[in-house]
């Protein structure tokens, strides 16, 4: 699904990250670890398609990431809440869907259940927590079962119990095919596909 | 609807009735300056052509070829006897009838004109028939006055001509103040929305989404104010609450304005839309 070949970031001169190579096959779930400035969150922007300066190639169903610049197969997840403050949490929520079936409905009711959010989804994201305020955001992100799902630094938003519940809705969306790439500065339960970031170069553990 | 949306469809609907208002008052006003003219005019209806003419037959026959034209509004024709006839009962000359029968009168002929319709062509026509079926009959008309009417309704041809004129401008400047308007408002709008379309994008949306919804509030934008605007127009016709019609074109022109507009807008935002 998605092939990543002598990838190579620079921030100016200096080299920030190589990765020679990293495959990711439908339905898994992969996890890089590392610290901050790695060039993790640059690394999944160029993934995503908002980065272009890195040599290599990146494939997508073996296909370039500006292929999918229309219409995005991929997911960026960052740390900044990405929310339509006046709206409410379902609006949030089926932002993005151009019509919204009964089944899946259902199914955004079953995962904001999951989140605990299901009380809430008339109340405006401003009132919710920091983490309530991601699962929106991943909750919107598993809906619409894309080919990928770029997690930046999910430590930061989840803490121990909130993660299981969030690896719980990514279920669905890996369920269907779609994988998932997750960033962390500390590693987390539940990845059996971990990297780490040593001396500029993502490694296997 | 959005409120936003809803905003521009009121303005833009009273922009429109204030345009319509437009075109109804210089129909008015030139439905006024023409039933000026038409009563100055009808001045001449009272006054008869006289053809005074030996030969009754051509008299027939310039009647039989002037009862089909719209500017004749009534035929006399008095024959000789009659007159003779009248004239003696009339001023009691019935001792004197022996000296009247020594003398031919002529006939005579009386049309009644149109005044609205009796301009210099149909002047001319009329004297050619009566010319072409008697060479010598004599034509009395007050010509002078013709002409004195003729000036005066002439007079009044500047003020509409004006009125044309003004209509013309003022047209002109509303649709480039309309187009100016709606760009300004349009833009404003969508860029209230750049941070809800940001957070579309993000979340997975399509990207030509906001493209395809600017296209579409535009259509409704341009439909809606101009139907508005038609539909009253014609609910008023219908139920005869308005006697000037004007013509049909004037909103394709105001939805053709509406629609260019919008084009011109999407020039403007066509970077956002990327």
């Amino acid at each position: 699904m998605l092939s990543i070949n002598n990838f190579r970031l620079k921030l100016g001169d200096a080299e920030l990250l190589e990765v020679s190579n990293l495959k990711i096959n439908n339905s898994e779930k992969h996890l890089i670890l590392g610290n901050n400035n790695t060039g993790k969150s640059l690394f999944l922007k160029s993934i995503h398609g908002l980065n272009s300066k890195f040599e290599g190639e990146i494939l997508i169903k073996e296909k370039p990431p500006i292929f999918y610049k229309r219409k995005k197969k991929t997911i960026l997840i960052e740390t900044g809440p990405h929310l339509l403050w006046e709206e409410d949490v379902w609006k949030n929520i089926i932002l993005p869907l151009p019509k919204v079936t009964s089944r899946q409905k259902q199914k955004i009711k079953e995962l904001c259940k999951t989140a605990e959010l299901f009380d809430d989804l008339k109340t405006k994201p401003e009132k919710l927590s920091y983490s309530s305020q991601k699962f929106i955001e991943l909750i919107r992100a598993v809906i619409q079962l894309p080919y990928l799902i770029l997690l930046d630094d999910l430590d930061c938003y989840f803490d121990e119990i909130n993660l299981s519940k969030a690896l719980e809705l990514c279920n669905f969306a890996l369920n269907a095919g779609t994988s998932i790439l997750a960033t962390s500065k500390t590693g987390l339960e539940n990845f059996k596909n971990i990297y780490r970031i040593q001396s500029k170069v993502l490694k296997k553990l | 609807m959005k409120k936003g949306i809803f905003f521009q469809i009121i303005t833009i609907t009273i922009f429109l009735i204030f345009w319509n208002s437009l075109h109804f008052g210089k129909h008015l006003h030139i439905r006024i300056f023409e039933q000026k003219k038409i009563q100055i005019y009808q001045k001449l209806s009272p006054i008869p052509i006289i053809i005074f003419s030996y030969k009754l037959d051509s008299l027939y026959s310039i009647k039989t070829k002037l009862n089909s034209f719209l500017w004749v509004d009534s035929l006399q024709i008095e024959e000789q006897t009659k007159i003779s006839e009248r004239l003696i009962a009339e001023y009691q000359l019935s001792q004197s009838s022996e000296v009247l029968s020594r003398y031919t009168l002529p006939n005579v002929m009386k049309i009644y004109l149109k005044g609205e319709f009796f301009h210099k062509s149909e002047k001319d026509a009329i004297w050619r028939i009566i010319k072409e079926n008697d060479e010598a009959a004599d034509i009395n008309y007050d010509n002078e006055f013709w002409e004195k009417i003729q000036v005066e309704a002439d007079n009044v041809q500047p003020s509409i001509n004006f009125l044309n004129f003004a209509y013309l401008i003022a047209n002109g400047v509303i649709i480039v103040f309309l187009i100016f308007f709606v760009i300004f408002m349009r833009i404003h709008f969508e860029i209230k929305r750049d941070q809800f379309w940001k957070i579309f994008q993000i979340s997975g949306g399509k990207k030509n989404s906001r493209a395809k919804m600017f296209f579409l509030n535009s259509f409704i934008l341009s439909i809606i104010p101009t139907g508005l605007n038609f539909g009253a127009y014609f609910a008023a016709i219908y139920f005869d609450y308005l006697q000037i019609q004007i013509d049909i074109k004037l909103f394709i022109i105001e939805l053709g304005t509406l629609m260019f507009a919008y084009l011109l807008t999407s020039l403007f935002l066509i970077r956002r839309f990327k």
